[in-house]
């Protein structure tokens, strides 16, 4: 199980009777404290929280072990002279059971929540907070499986924040963090690490009828991927930082209309090391001018300019929503200039019709490209309900190039909804094709669909069940296609829940320190170089029950199976996951009495490897003090 | 905390440093208990002296079980020591309020899904709830009523339903129950019961209209439409009966309206306005033994005393969360010793006051 020991607390009889004085002490001090406390004259502060005791075991690749110990966790909440000008609160846990996480109790986590607030409904308030979480477990997403990898995972982060809003001055918003954590997979060798500083610059500005606005932001994130779900590759290192600036201006113009040019300007630069090493940086500017007016409410028309420089260094960023940096080495300059205008008419309520026109310059790998584009869109919505249920809608947009047609774009999708007998029958069915032009032009689309029953039984029960999916249709690069499928039913009776899954998925996706990323399907995968791409199909079921036997009784208990695997060239790595967990807890008054149980067998490794296989349980109770 | 860090060391001196530290902090209990703020208790709102000697005076409050709770034995409290205080059930949104001849306080709490019954003289609390009903479940219990057997009739404002449980709170049956077990009403509000007539009087606010009942649950009459002339409402809500005539909140129409019990007009009293005497959102009506009518006006957290041609006496608290002052009172009830229940919904609790009117002597001008 890594670092990490579940149950890490002493032993010995002797200490039983330590024990024994600690918990005499707390209810001593929880006695005379019913109300809040006042220290001074200005510091007000309230505590209450949970003390408890448990009692642990577990078996671990065959070898038990057992322990006990305390557990607990407070909320102190406070302020200094009143609320706003200085509020605090601090969240302490030790050895907290993590029955809130897909993984049970497989550890216990430590750590602690905090944050201060100063100057509130000032002009210049501020907040302060410090995070952090020692031993938790979290999970490695797999796309489209349901329990992903277990991992034990440390966090920490500190953030400071300050703003100033001076009447007739411009506002400002600063904001500093930092963060790291690092996370191993249960089961497998090495460590994921990624630390990570963000410091945000905002200001905003109204004069004389203009808007005015600028940002800056800085990143720096390092990050260490192990080795071991990649036997025989060695650890990689990325070290990458970033400095984004922008600024906008805008203002009204007559015939409703408003006029706005932006400037943007990202910095970026990327270092990885792992049996080779690269480096890669660039900039990428963006200027972008535009001038709308709307005389009337059906009639539209707007001019747009935009120049583009080296687009590369964004695309990751769209990729990786979470800033986790991926193995890029420059696939050369990307460049573009853009003018154009748009005239928009709504002929009548579900009909409207654009005509547009513009001119772009494009560099690209290479090769230039040069078009002036005639377009011309017509865009109907129909919502019409037809054999009491069934409703459907239908957009389309053809975009024509003057040397010729790019193809034909359109959004439709189809509803129904019915009773019958009592079951509600509900279905969803939607397709949308789109021309993509933002690096070169070429057609993507994408289909969903759901089936879906419910019934009623009385006014209590209530049984469901569905089917869903979604696949990509036509991408930008063949075999890049990707496809999830879901199959689901649920029993509810009371406050008692019965539900199973299956599901299964494949597709394409980028490793991170975090887990697998899907790739979005609009992405050429000529913006990513290198080769980060894994393709990856996993399929899981699982069935849990929740219920409320007698009152202030839980009991939940569930059973999870997840195959994947993820195959890149040259590798391939098999993955398998069974996971068992149950927990109970009894309530009487302020007395929680607590029990859980864990099994985990998982495997995450090529072939041949030996899988992991986690045994852990407990028992404890905890009392909930209003200390003061 | 200190052991659990230092769990690994066994020297002497830590152990001797740890039993030093208990015994610093037992010690130190009394002064950690010293700095303690006690809640302190709030001040009374004086008492309102009033013409002819007639006085206001502000009792308690109540919102919870644990006010009738009665004395806690030495056993009962080390319990509580051990394992922490039951959970008492809280008012959460009450509305109305009713007293029966036994001195219970019935609330209906549209927050809870219930209806909260304090017998403090037996020293029992209890809460009647049909949430989870198959059939006739209850959803807003609204306005609450009680026969001259302290029968409590409930009205469910979203159900479109009266409910009737019998005075130990067991269900009897539901008035307006249609065949699909949808409501007769759109939306019960007000009811008011004549026992002695044997009439059940319930306001239909988005009909606009007031039912007359029998105890059966037939409907017997129904009078009013919407407008601002006689027997014409705009959202009428509570309702009051009071010997012959029976007094309905207009509420949108900012005043009060006298009927007799036949439904027809007799007079009306009060009008828009944000001063003394006026009505902005008036609730909950109520009149005492000298036949002086208490109006709620939630808006402003006052309840408005009027005689009985309309004119305004005095009124009495306030927008707040202090003893005697009110944020969005509701309901009111007078009993027959003259103790007036103001529902304080937003504070989630009852006031109590007693009016110490003039004898009955003075009353008839006597010595």
């Amino acid at each position: 199980m890594g670092a990490e020991t579940r149950w890490g607390m002493w032993r010995g009889s002797s200490k039983i009777r330590n024990m024994g004085c600690w918990l005499a002490c707390i209810v001593l001090l929880a006695l005379p404290a019913a109300a809040q406390l006042q220290v001074g004259d200005y510091l007000h502060m309230n505590l209450n929280g949970t003390v408890g005791f448990n009692y642990g075991g577990g078996m671990n690749q065959g070898v038990s072990d057992h322990s006990m110990g305390f557990t607990g966790n407070a909320d102190l909440t406070g302020n200094y002279y009143s609320p706003n000008f200085l509020n605090f609160n601090v969240d302490p846990y030790y050895n907290r059971e993590q029955t809130n996480s897909a993984f049970g109790s497989l550890s216990n986590s430590t750590g602690v929540s905090s944050n201060v607030n100063l100057f509130n409904g000032t002009h210049f308030p501020g907040s302060v907070s410090y995070n952090k979480s020692y031993n938790g477990i979290s999970a490695f997403g797999v796309p489209g499986s349901d329990l992903g990898l277990a991992q034990h995972s440390n966090t920490q982060s500190f953030a400071v924040g300050w703003s100033a809003f001076v009447p007739d001055w411009p506002s400002l918003n600063a904001s500093y963090t930092i963060g790291n954590s690092s996370n191993d997979i249960v089961g497998e060798s090495g460590n994921d690490s990624e630390n990570d500083k963000t410091l945000n610059l905002l200001s905003n500005y109204r004069w004389d009828g203009y808007t005015f606005s600028g940002q800056f932001l800085h990143r720096n994130t390092n990050t260490d991927f192990a080795e071991g779900l990649q036997p025989g590759e060695s650890p990689t290192k990325t070290f990458s930082s970033s400095n984004s600036y922008g600024a906008t201006a805008q203002h009204a113009l007559p015939l409703n209309g408003n006029f706005g040019v932006s400037w943007s300007r990202l910095a970026y630069n990327y270092h990885f090391e792992d049996s080779t090493s690269g480096k890669n940086a660039g900039n990428s500017d963006t200027i972008n001018g535009t001038a709308a007016f709307h005389p009337t409410s059906k009639i539209g028309v707007s001019f747009i300019a935009v120049y583009n420089d080296s687009l590369l260094g964004s695309i990751p960023q769209q990729v990786l929503t979470s800033g986790t940096p991926v193995n890029l080495t420059s696939a050369g300059t990307f460049r573009s200039e853009l003018v154009g205008s748009d005239f928009f008419y709504q002929i009548l309520n579900s009909l409207g019709i654009h005509a547009n026109i513009n001119h772009q310059n494009q560099s690209f790998l290479g090769h230039s490209y040069s078009a002036t584009q005639f377009g011309g869109s017509a865009e109907f919505n129909f919502s019409h309900s037809i054999l009491k249920g069934l409703s459907f809608g239908l957009g389309v947009v053809d975009t024509a190039q003057q040397e010729t047609n790019t193809g034909l774009g359109f959004v439709g999708n189809l509803n129904y909804s019915r009773k019958f007998y009592g079951w509600d029958v509900g279905g969803n069915f939607s397709y949308s094709q789109n021309v993509q032009t933002a690096l070169l032009v070429y057609t993507s689309s994408s289909y969903s669909y759901l089936a879906s029953l419910r019934k009623r039984f009385g006014d209590h029960a209530y049984a469901m069940t569905g089917y869903s999916g979604s696949h990509s249709g036509i991408t930008a690069n063949s075999g890049t296609t990707s496809a999830a499928e879901r199959v689901w039913a649920g029993l509810i009776y009371r406050g008692n829940t019965l539900n199973a899954y299956y599901n299964k998925s494949n597709g394409l996706a980028i490793f991170t320190s975090t887990g697998l990323v899907t790739i979005p399907v609009t992405l050429p995968t000529q913006a990513l170089s290198g080769n980060p791409f894994t393709s990856y199909s996993s399929k899981g079921w699982g069935i849990s029950l929740g219920a409320t036997p007698v009152r202030r009784l839980t009991v939940s208990a569930s059973y999870g199976k997840a195959d994947g695997s993820t195959i890149q060239p040259g590798l391939s790595i098999y993955t398998n996951d069974t996971l068992i967990n149950a927990t109970m807890q009894y309530r009487l008054r302020k007395i929680f009495v607590n029990a859980g149980y864990t099994r985990l067998d998982q495997s995450a490794s090529s072939l041949g490897g030996k899988p992991l296989m986690v045994t852990s349980y407990y028992i404890g109770f905890s009392r909930w003090f209003n200390f003061f | 905390m200190v052991q659990l860090f230092l769990r690994n060391a066994e020297g002497r001196f830590l152990q001797v440093g740890v039993r030093i530290a208990w015994v610093i902090l037992l010690l130190a209990t009394p002064s950690w208990a010293h700095k303690v703020k006690e809640k302190t208790v709030e001040p009374p709102p004086p008492d309102l002296l009033l013409e002819g000697g007639r006085k206001l005076h502000y009792e308690r409050s109540f919102s919870s079980e644990k006010e009738v709770e009665g004395k806690r034995g030495f056993f009962t409290k080390l319990v509580d020591v051990v394992i922490g205080e039951p959970d008492h059930p809280h008012l959460v949104r009450p509305y109305s309020i009713a007293v029966d001849s036994k001195g219970r306080a019935i609330v209906s709490d549209p927050g809870a899904n219930g209806i909260h019954i304090f017998d403090f003289e037996n020293h029992k609390y209890k809460f009647i709830e049909r949430r989870d009903k198959d059939r006739d479940a209850m959803r807003t219990p609204q306005c609450v009523a009680l026969d001259a057997q302290d029968n409590i009739y409930v009205t469910d404002s979203e159900a479109g339903k009266v409910f009737v449980f019998d005075p130990s709170g067991k269900f009897r049956r539901a008035i307006g129950s249609l065949k699909g077990g949808e409501g007769y009403f759109k939306r019960p509000t007000g009811i008011a019961i004549d026992s002695a007539a044997q009439r059940i009087y319930i306001t239909d606010t988005l009909r606009d209209k007031v039912f007359v009942l029998g105890m059966d649950g037939t409907v017997l009459q129904s009078f009013g439409k919407r407008g601002g002339g006689e027997v014409e409402f705009n959202l009428p809500t509570e309702l009051l009966v009071h010997e012959q005539n029976l007094f309905v909140v207009d509420a949108m129409n900012f005043r009060v309206q006298f009927l007799d019990r036949s439904g027809a007009f007799q007079s009306e009293m009060g009008r828009l306005g944000d001063t003394s005497g006026t009505m902005f959102r008036p609730k909950g009506i109520a009149m005492d033994s000298e036949g002086h009518l208490y109006v709620v006006d939630g808006m402003w957290g006052i309840v408005q005393v009027f005689d009985q041609h309309g004119r305004l006496l005095y009124y009495f608290g306030g927008r707040g969360t202090a003893n005697g002052e009110f944020q969005l009172p509701a309901g009111l009830f007078i009993d027959h010793e003259d103790r007036i229940f103001v529902v304080d919904s937003f504070n989630r609790r009852v006031q109590v006051y007693k009016y110490s009117g003039l004898p009955k002597r003075a009353q008839a001008g006597q010595p």
